[in-house]
């Protein structure tokens, strides 16, 4: 049996496999079930400032309908604010009692000067690491690609000064300029970055003309963008990575891994074919170290990095050329 | 006779056969003086129905009738008059009384049917291009009706923060009588006040002089008038007819002066009380609402016992209105006289701790929950644990249970209701300079504009769009505020526009106590697990029916935990409703 240990934001795991951030970790029971199967570690389902703001919008505007003056919601949405944060504490304690692999808590703000309260929160409620899921769709034509980075860089600092738990960030893949920009994130003082954010995506139903959601759930093609940078990455930054979108199998797991991830984190795998899916993955990483007589993952990771495999311009090849004609490439 | 008389008839045949010669001159209409009084005109939109016109009418020609499309609201009967122009003298005192200015006269004034009922018309509806014929409008040099309020004196806003003495000086009767006169009866108010108190009744008895009969008309349905005369929200003055043109009469401030002639309303009141029924209700909470549904129960012969967790009885309008709004004595007086008529009151007993609510369900026939809304929201930024951040709610507690509580030289009160108004005031006169940081516009501010007003007299400033972020410390204790400054966005509902954290725009304000007031929610610890389930509470609310019953029959609810005003005349009115659904569950067959 091969040792399938890893260690990930400081915290040691017993498995590579981090369940990401989901409905499948939004209650103590999935959670219990989740270790039951394997799990490594969880990520629990980000609480939204997002979702906060609507889910007050639309009281108010049930209870103006129903007669209500809005001026007695002046302040409604903090108080739903402290409802969602005290449920969600509530969510980090109940887990934490009833599991013992790590639990990493993860917020989603788009506005800045809530993140460091809601991080502090977490880390007194015992969460093992805090995961920060920043995005902003970088519509906004008067805002420049600094000023859309910017703004991480800011949060984590201000997050930082509050809390010492590990953090780590969950980046999307859009900038102009990624390697150098997650370069100088991991300089920042995070433990890790994960690659990459999948977000909800639109798409149009022609016979209703409307806008409606496309395929929530990943692809395994999809694990083709992170595993690229991953591998460009790892040994050019000091935090840790993890993987994320696309890992659909123990294969996707062990290419992760040999480009240099630290963990992956996987949903819709899961939902796809149940908690109990956890173990194929387990299984399929052992039987293949096994099989190249890997005794850790340690001993293999980042193996196939850019930094280290035969062909690195491999990784920096974006264009389809003439000779794939042949399908030799 | 004489022959020439004979023979003159004759001499017109020189005209037999010759054409007759007409003159014609051009058909002109004849012009109506100025100000000509013919037929009405009536602005259906302006007009409230109020009936003024219909009651000064000395021919009895206009009826207030229901016309379609009109439907009565809060500030509007619903009513449009209808003139009988048969009998109508075109006298133009309607004109004059009208108090919103819509009734007029016109030159219009041919008509000609054999049909009387074609004589009825209604203003406005019928012939609605007499709106380009006004001839016959409200004077603005004569006027009939008195606009102007009787002006209420106050205590110098810079010698008032010094002191928590009463600010309002309240009518003197002279003055009151004058201010009663002004009011034309039309009863406009009465649908606009959630208790419906009989305000042009009282008022019409103290313009007549009669303060006891206003009293007992009070008293009706209102069984702290004196807390209502000084505090309320006064909705009815919002939709005062007066108040179109003019100012809207005082009713407040009646109502104030009346309860205010005598120190003892029972010798006045003299009130019948029922015999002794057999049935007992609890009641949970002695503020507005509890209070009045355990007077008029206990009038009606029930044996009511309220519990309240407080030293003292009033909910917040002892807890949470300063003494300088409305002093101590005055409440004192008010609990005294329900006591007097057998309200048994259970001080320092706390629901869920010192006895239970099963027990109190247990022990009577019906129970009534008025808990109000005494947990304060959080604010939810860094720093909020910090020594002397504190909630207004439990501030104004304190001081008006006569503790002490810190404020230093400088405090800031975050909110823009009520009750930051107060604690604002109150910090004030505790010698602290004040700033209330408010993150909509002062126009958006819940508050009372005359407290707006007041705290700022007397020296508190309001910073709008200001949205905390974080209470700096040190030592454990609170040194600053950061916030930042938002921009409105408009509701494209058409809501009220929503405040936007600015990025980058922040400003440190150094102050000593932060003091929180940005709203509060009912406690509901204190009913067992079984009921929480079966009891149905919506966004932090009961829900009743219309007699203020619970979806559990034998459990009754009133106050801010129930109603959407959430203001003290809102609480008597679901106490007094829920007397009513009480008497039908437990008498009726």
């Amino acid at each position: 049996m091969a040792d399938l240990t890893t260690k990930y934001l400081g915290l040691s795991l017993k498995n590579p496999i981090i369940i990401g951030s989901s409905g499948l970790t939004d209650s103590v029971e999935d959670i219990i079930e989740l270790e039951r199967n394997g799990a490594a570690a969880v990520v629990l389902k980000s609480i939204f400032e997002e979702e906060i703001l609507m889910e007050t919008e639309h009281i108010i505007q049930q209870a103006q309908e129903d007669g209500y003056d809005e001026k007695a919601f002046d302040y409604y949405d903090y108080k739903i604010k402290d409802n969602n944060l005290s449920a969600y504490v509530n969510l980090i304690k109940g887990a934490k009692k009833a599991v013992h692999i790590p639990v990493i808590a993860s917020i989603n703000c788009h506005s800045g000067h809530e993140w460091p309260y809601y991080a502090k929160r977490f880390e007194e409620a015992g969460a093992d690491a805090l995961e920060l899921n920043i995005f902003t769709l970088p519509t906004n034509m008067k805002r420049t690609c600094q000023d859309n980075e910017q703004v991480y860089f800011d949060i984590i600092e201000k997050v930082k000064k509050e809390i010492s738990i590990p953090i780590s960030l969950k980046i999307s893949f859009y900038s102009a300029n990624l390697g150098p920009f997650i370069v100088k994130l991991s300089e920042t003082g995070i433990r890790g970055l994960v690659l990459f954010n999948r977000f909800w995506s639109p798409d149009i139903d022609i016979e209703t003309l409307k806008i409606i959601s496309s395929n929530v759930l990943s692809r395994s093609e999809d694990f083709s963008l992170s595993l690229r940078w991953i591998a460009i990455m790892s040994e050019r930054i000091s935090c840790d990575l993890a993987a994320s979108t696309g890992v659909h199998d123990g294969s996707a797991l062990i290419k992760q891994l040999l480009a240099g991830a630290n963990a992956v984190q996987i949903v819709s795998a899961l939902y796809r074919n149940g908690k109990g899916y956890i173990q194929n993955y387990l299984h399929d990483l052992n039987t293949w170290m096994e099989r190249h007589d890997f005794v850790t993952i340690d001993q293999f990771r980042g193996k196939m990095s850019q930094s280290k495999t035969e062909d690195p311009a491999m990784y920096e090849r974006v264009q389809f050329m003439r000779y794939f004609r042949g399908h030799n490439a | 006779m004489s022959i020439k008389g004979t023979l003159l008839p004759f001499s017109a045949l020189k005209f037999l056969g010759k054409k007759p010669h007409t003159v014609r001159y051009p058909y002109q209409k004849k012009k109506t003086a100025e100000r000509y009084r013919g037929f009405h005109y009536n602005d259906i939109e302006e007009c409230i129905g109020c009936g003024t016109c219909a009651t000064i009418c000395q021919n009895e020609a206009i009826d207030m009738i229901q016309i379609e499309g009109i439907e009565a609201k809060k500030g509007d009967s619903g009513l449009r008059p209808r003139v009988d122009n048969g009998r109508c003298c075109w006298c133009g005192l309607c004109v004059e009384m009208c108090p919103t200015g819509s009734l007029s006269l016109t030159d219009q004034y041919l008509h000609t049917s054999s049909d009387p009922e074609s004589y009825l018309l209604v203003p406005g509806v019928d012939h609605p291009e007499f709106a380009e014929h006004l001839s016959f409008v409200k004077d603005d040099e004569v006027r009939l009706l008195d606009l102007a309020r009787v002006p209420m004196k106050e205590l110098d806003p810079q010698e008032r923060v010094k002191s928590f003495a009463e600010v309002v000086v309240g009518y003197m009767q002279e003055e009151a009588r004058r201010e009663a006169t002004r009011c034309i009866d039309c009863g406009i108010c009465v649908t606009a006040c959630p208790d419906h108190m009989h305000i042009p009744e009282y008022i019409g008895a103290i313009a007549d002089a009669d303060d006891e009969l206003a009293l007992k008309y009070i008293y009706d349905n209102n069984p702290m008038p004196e807390m209502c005369g000084k505090v309320c929200t006064r909705q009815c003055e919002t939709v005062c007819a007066i108040g179109h043109l003019g100012e809207p009469i005082a009713i407040r401030w009646l109502k104030r002066y009346a309860t205010e002639q005598f120190p003892d309303p029972a010798a006045v009141l003299n009130p019948t009380i029922a015999p002794a029924n057999g049935k007992k209700v609890g009641i949970v909470g002695a503020g507005p609402a509890g209070l009045s549904a355990g007077y008029y129960l206990a009038l009606r012969g029930f044996d009511v016992t309220i519990y309240e967790a407080l030293p003292k009885a009033g909910g917040m309008t002892f807890a949470g209105i300063p003494k300088y709004r409305f002093p101590m004595d005055s409440l004192d007086k008010q609990i005294g006289y329900m006591e007097k008529i057998g309200v048994k009151i259970k001080y320092n007993t706390r629901v869920g701790k010192d006895i239970t609510f099963q027990e109190i369900r247990k022990n009577n026939d019906a129970t009534f929950i008025g808990i109000g809304f005494h947990v304060p929201y959080k604010l939810g930024i860094s720093g909020e644990d910090l020594q002397n951040s504190i909630q207004a709610i439990e501030f104004l507690r304190t001081i008006n249970l006569g503790g002490n509580v810190y404020v230093g030289k400088k405090a800031v009160v975050i909110g823009g209701g009520n009750v930051a108004i107060d604690a604002a005031r109150v910090a004030r006169r505790l010698g602290a300079e004040v700033t209330i940081l408010y993150r909509r516009r002062v126009q958006d501010m819940p508050a009372d504009w005359e407290e707006i007003e007041a705290a700022e007299d007397e020296g508190v400033e309001i910073i709008p769009q200001g949205i905390p972020l974080e209470i700096i410390g040190e030592d454990g204790k609170v040194k600053a505020v950061k916030y930042g400054m938002a921009e409105m966005v408009p509701d494209p509902r058409g809501g009220r526009p929503r405040p936007k954290l600015i990025e980058g725009n922040e400003h440190i304000m150094e102050t000593d106590t932060i003091i929180g007031a940005i709203g509060q929610e009912a406690d509901y610890s204190f009913l067992p697990e079984d009921l929480k389930e079966e009891l149905k509470i919506e966004r932090g609310r009961v829900v009743v029916n219309e007699f203020k019953q619970t979806s559990i029959p034998d459990v009754f609810a009133g106050g801010d935990n129930v109603n959407r005003t959430m203001d003290a005349i809102s609480a008597i009115a679901d106490g007094v409703k829920a007397v009513e659904g009480i008497t039908h569950y437990l008498m009726d067959e």
